[in-house]
């Protein structure tokens, strides 16, 4: 239909550049991508248009042939819903039922649509053609003389052409006759009234239905068709009369049939839009110089109207609305790689960077420089992880895992509300081949509580290392982390096997321990309220720095909390820092040793001065039950 | 004895030249030095039991005795040293370091290109109110293009929550908070009801951007992707293509290709300015203008840096993770 075009690539490249992307070609088919808002384009008349215009030529659509009206037989159209714009209905009388002509054929076995007899085929050719979905009925097998397009009372029913039984719900629509449905409108035929071998008289139908309704219903019953399709993407009731024109003219020539009264039923005609020609918008919004008659050219190929200072939208064209849209139009059409590239204007931002991503950003860097890895894992969880883990995370306890309607698998039911159920698990993977795994992950987890629900950023980090020292480690990466952007002090709180951290009262932080992994968990959000990155010189000690070793077993319940606070309580000014440095087994008991740092800011410590000291923190580790070795 | 004592100084000066390998050496040094029977050492030893006379006479060149052959031995022994270097050629220990996930890698990639060109980096969350995900962004209830995204919903459906299905939503939330003029980048989660598989993840990242001013233009829309492009994919010889597309929330809508040597056209993501509708929902004024574009943060990585499967950013696989990331010592 368009000589100038050369070949499939060609089109492929025409399309694609100017009207829609074109997924594939096999053979003579080319497999496009139709816009959804362009549903008017979804034909071989449509698309020839575009190719013209695309190509700055004007597209003549050739006129049909008259044809005569030879036979008095009639079927009324009637519309008793406002979800109908148009129903058109044509009785034609003394079809000769038999296969389509090869070419036919050729054409729907390309467009991926199986022959079926004359009539049927030529409804469906005439929809890829213009776009305008049609259906014939037979005669005899209806009732009365006319078709009332109505609105379904609940529990109504028909059978469909494949031969399934569907039963209305209120609201949906119909064709119907005196007796009742005679299709699912917009969607499919029913078979009461299906064309066959034996059929001599039809009743051609075409309408314009409501998209929602179609689409809602064709969801409903799981039937969804090249016709609802075109439907649930918005039709001009226009289409409608040259579907009819054009399928009349073929039934005519391929089946012999013989013309009766055609009617009309449509209420409010739909009015052409108009829009004031706007070139210096247009121009504002495309940003090229494309003078006002390139501009009107373009329109105008692409079958839009002028009429003074108006642009007049074709009828078939239900998407254009606004002068942006026309833009949009002159844009496409003149190629958007034709367009010269030009800089924006850029407003320079005296705004900081958000605090989240800053916050992010700063742990991220931290955890690495730790010899972190990053992972990253599925926002989803499954039913029994969420309920198992759920509360291992900074949130806790403070409300439910916000559930998904539609998961797509059981995997996938819940939201996370830490990052601690899917990191564990990678992290107990590695350790089988990796030795002193640590990972870590910063993502959102969901909490749903009395209806509200909370997001919140987490820092999340694992190490495989054995029990103590895993959460010695993951703690101090914790007060690290939190030391180095908060200047207030974490109080830590034990409750059953994990311990909560906090500043000011808020939770902020969370360790423990499980299945041979360390963890601890930030959240971010929470910390927010307290980072400072603010940081001064404070003058360190000059004087050297001694140490001593101390090595005890606990001979009754204490805990290393406890026993540490004594140390530094002990061990006043000079005591400057400690560690535990080991952990061994004598004699069947657990032995600890602790090295213990000294330094004055004023001189250097006598060794004399460092033994008193390290009495008095004897002497009181020994009060609390500590057996000295 | 000075007679002893001038023979054993030539006899070892003799030897210890005549040493050719550090064994020799070091049995000289036991020979002349050793602590228990060394030849000068037991000469030393004999120096209490002489007379005074004797002392002063010997002391000193028994001293110098020493040193001399003390030095000599040394300067051997450096010489022979060198014929045994340091083996440098083992192979080098991995020490366990931290590294970046391959999308946080990406994701700084694209936020520091766009921060160069003067964009704020902001965020927003996963959880979405229909609102924010559609409503504003001229997507209505009823209308068919909420078909084009396949929405995770959040239970009950009643309450209007789901999992964001684009980072388009937080245009809504920044401009509902911030006037003109201003240009932002969001990079973030979304989600989809979609099956999995090479190319489908149910969370996937994408990079939004949105610019606000005055007389924003396509022409200022393509100039941006396409710098941005150039300067992501550095060092290939890339084109960009603008083809016709939609997207509710803009007007003119676009999908952008970016050619790459002996890979072809790709897809990259949408753009368009943004529609007048977005602008009445945030309640701006006329004459406010700008555009929007998403871009999908998993098929940049992928195209970037080869990798055939989207589902391997989130499996997690040490291998994977170390390829781009940090390193860990097997056991």
């Amino acid at each position: 239909m368009a000589p100038f075009v050369k070949s499939a690539e060609d089109v492929r490249e025409r399309l694609t550049t100017h009207l829609f992307e074109v997924e594939d070609i096999v053979g003579d088919t080319i497999d496009i991508k139709i816009l959804p808002n362009r549903y008017d384009a979804a034909s071989y008349l449509g698309l020839t248009r575009e190719l013209y215009a695309a190509a700055g030529k004007r597209w003549k659509e050739k006129k049909l042939t008259k044809v005569r009206v030879v036979k008095k037989g009639s079927v009324k159209a009637v519309i008793q819903t406002k979800k109908c714009a148009r129903c058109m209905t044509v009785y034609m009388e003394g079809v000769r039922i038999s296969p389509s002509p090869k070419w036919l054929q050729d054409v729907l076995l390309h467009s991926g649509m199986r022959p079926i007899n004359n009539v049927v085929d030529v409804t469906n050719y005439v929809t890829l053609m213009t776009g305008q979905p049609l259906h014939a009925f037979d005669f005899q097998k209806m009732e009365g003389k006319q078709i009332v397009v109505r609105e379904a009372k609940q529990g109504e029913e028909v059978k469909l052409l494949t031969g399934e039984q569907i039963f209305f719900q209120k609201g949906e629509l119909m064709l119907a006759d005196t007796r009742g449905a005679l299709d699912l409108a917009g969607i499919k035929g029913g078979e009461r009234a299906e064309i066959n071998a034996e059929t001599e008289d039809i009743v051609l139908t075409a309408a314009n239905f409501d998209g929602t309704t179609v689409r809602e219903t064709a969801r409903r019953v799981g039937v969804i068709t090249d016709a609802s399709s075109r439907f649930a993407h918005g039709l001009s009731a226009e289409l409608v009369g040259a579907g009819m024109e054009m399928a009349i003219n073929l039934l005519i020539k391929i089946t012999g049939a013989k013309l009766g009264k055609t009617f009309d039923a449509y209420p409010k005609k739909a009015l052409a839009k108009k829009i004031v020609f706007d070139p210096d918008r247009i121009l504002e919004i495309l940003g090229v110089e494309i003078t006002p008659k390139e501009m009107k050219k373009i329109l105008q190929d692409a079958g839009f109207g002028f009429s003074g200072k108006q642009i007049i939208v074709p009828s078939v064209r239900t998407d254009i609305e606004t002068i942006e849209d026309v833009a949009e139009e002159v844009g496409r059409i003149y190629g958007y790689n034709n367009f010269s590239l030009i800089s924006p204007q850029v407003y320079l931002f005296s705004n900081e960077e958000e605090g989240l991503h800053m916050l992010e950003r700063v742990v991220r860097e931290r955890l690495i420089a730790t010899s972190y890895q990053e992972i990253k894992t599925h926002s989803f969880v499954s039913e029994r992880e969420a309920e198992e883990t759920g509360n291992w995370g900074v949130i806790g306890d403070e409300g439910e895992a916000v559930k998904i309607e539609n998961p797509t698998a059981a995997l996938y039911a819940r939201g996370r509300k830490t990052l601690i159920t899917l990191g564990k698990e990678v992290v107990k993977r590695a350790a089988k081949d990796f030795s002193q795994v640590r990972m870590f992950e910063i993502g959102n987890v969901y909490v749903k509580n009395i209806g509200k629900v909370k997001e919140e950023t987490v820092a999340t980090f694992f190490s495989s290392s054995r029990e103590r020292e895993g959460i010695r480690e993951v703690k101090g990466v914790l007060q690290a982390i939190i030391k180095n952007i908060s200047p207030s002090s974490l109080i830590e709180e034990q409750k059953d096997d994990k311990l909560f951290l906090s500043l000011q009262g808020k939770v902020v932080g969370v360790v423990g321990h499980a299945e041979g992994v360390a963890y601890g968990e930030i959240s971010l959000t929470r910390l927010l309220s307290f980072i400072s990155f603010e940081k001064k010189y404070e003058a360190e000690s000059v004087y050297p720095v001694t140490f001593r070793d101390i090595s005890f077993s606990l001979s009754r319940e204490v805990s290393f909390g406890e026993l540490e606070s004594e140390m530094i309580k002990a061990g006043r000014e000079l005591l400057s820092d400690f560690y535990q440095r080991d952990e061994y087994k004598k004699e069947g008991k657990s032995i600890f040793t602790y090295r213990m740092y000294f330094q004055s800011k004023e001189k250097t410590l006598t060794n004399e001065e460092v033994d008193g000291r390290m009495s008095d923190i004897i002497q009181s580790l020994s009060k609390n039950g500590v057996e000295i070795f | 004895m000075k007679e002893e004592v001038e023979a054993l100084l030539k006899e070892a000066e003799e030897r210890i030249l005549a040493a050719q390998t550090a064994e020799e050496l070091s049995q000289a040094r036991i020979f002349y030095l050793g602590r228990k029977e060394g030849k000068i050492t037991e000469l030393m030893k004999r120096l209490p039991g002489l007379s005074v006379d004797q002392k002063r006479d010997v002391g000193p060149i028994l001293q110098q005795l020493r040193v001399t052959v003390e030095s000599l031995l040394s300067i051997q022994e450096k010489n022979f040293a060198k014929d045994e270097l340091l083996d440098l050629t083992g192979r080098g220990k991995t020490v366990p370091t931290g590294g970046e996930h391959l999308l946080t890698t990406t994701i700084r990639e694209i936020e520091r290109i766009f921060e160069g060109f003067g964009f704020l980096s902001v965020a927003g969350p996963e959880i979405e109110t229909e609102r924010y995900n559609f409503d504003a962004l001229n997507i209505p209830a009823d209308h068919p293009a909420r078909e084009m995204w396949d929405t995770l919903f959040v239970a009950p459906r009643e309450e209007g929550r789901l999992m964001r299905t684009q980072t388009s939503a937080v245009q809504i939330r920044y401009m509902e908070k911030n006037e003109p003029p201003f240009q932002i980048i969001s990079v973030g989660r979304v989600f989809r009801h979609e099956a999995t598989d090479f190319s489908h993840e149910i969370n996937f990242h994408q990079a939004e951007g949105l610019l606000v001013g005055e007389k924003v233009s396509m022409a200022n829309l393509l100039y941006t992707l396409d710098a941005f492009f150039k300067r992501f994919f550095s060092g290939q010889k890339i084109k960009t293509r603008f083809r016709p597309s939609y997207f509710p929330f803009v007007e003119p809508g676009i999908e952008v290709d970016v050619y790459l040597p002996g890979k072809g056209w790709l897809e990259m993501g949408g753009a368009g300015l943004v529609h007048p509708k977005v602008f009445q929902a945030v309640k701006y004024p006329k004459g406010i203008s700008g555009f929007a574009f998403g871009l999908g943060v998993e098929r940049l990585a992928m195209v970037k840096y080869g990798v055939p499967d989207i589902r391997f950013f989130y499996q997690n696989d040490m291998k994977f993770l170390q390829q781009f990331g940090g390193e860990m010592r097997l056991k």
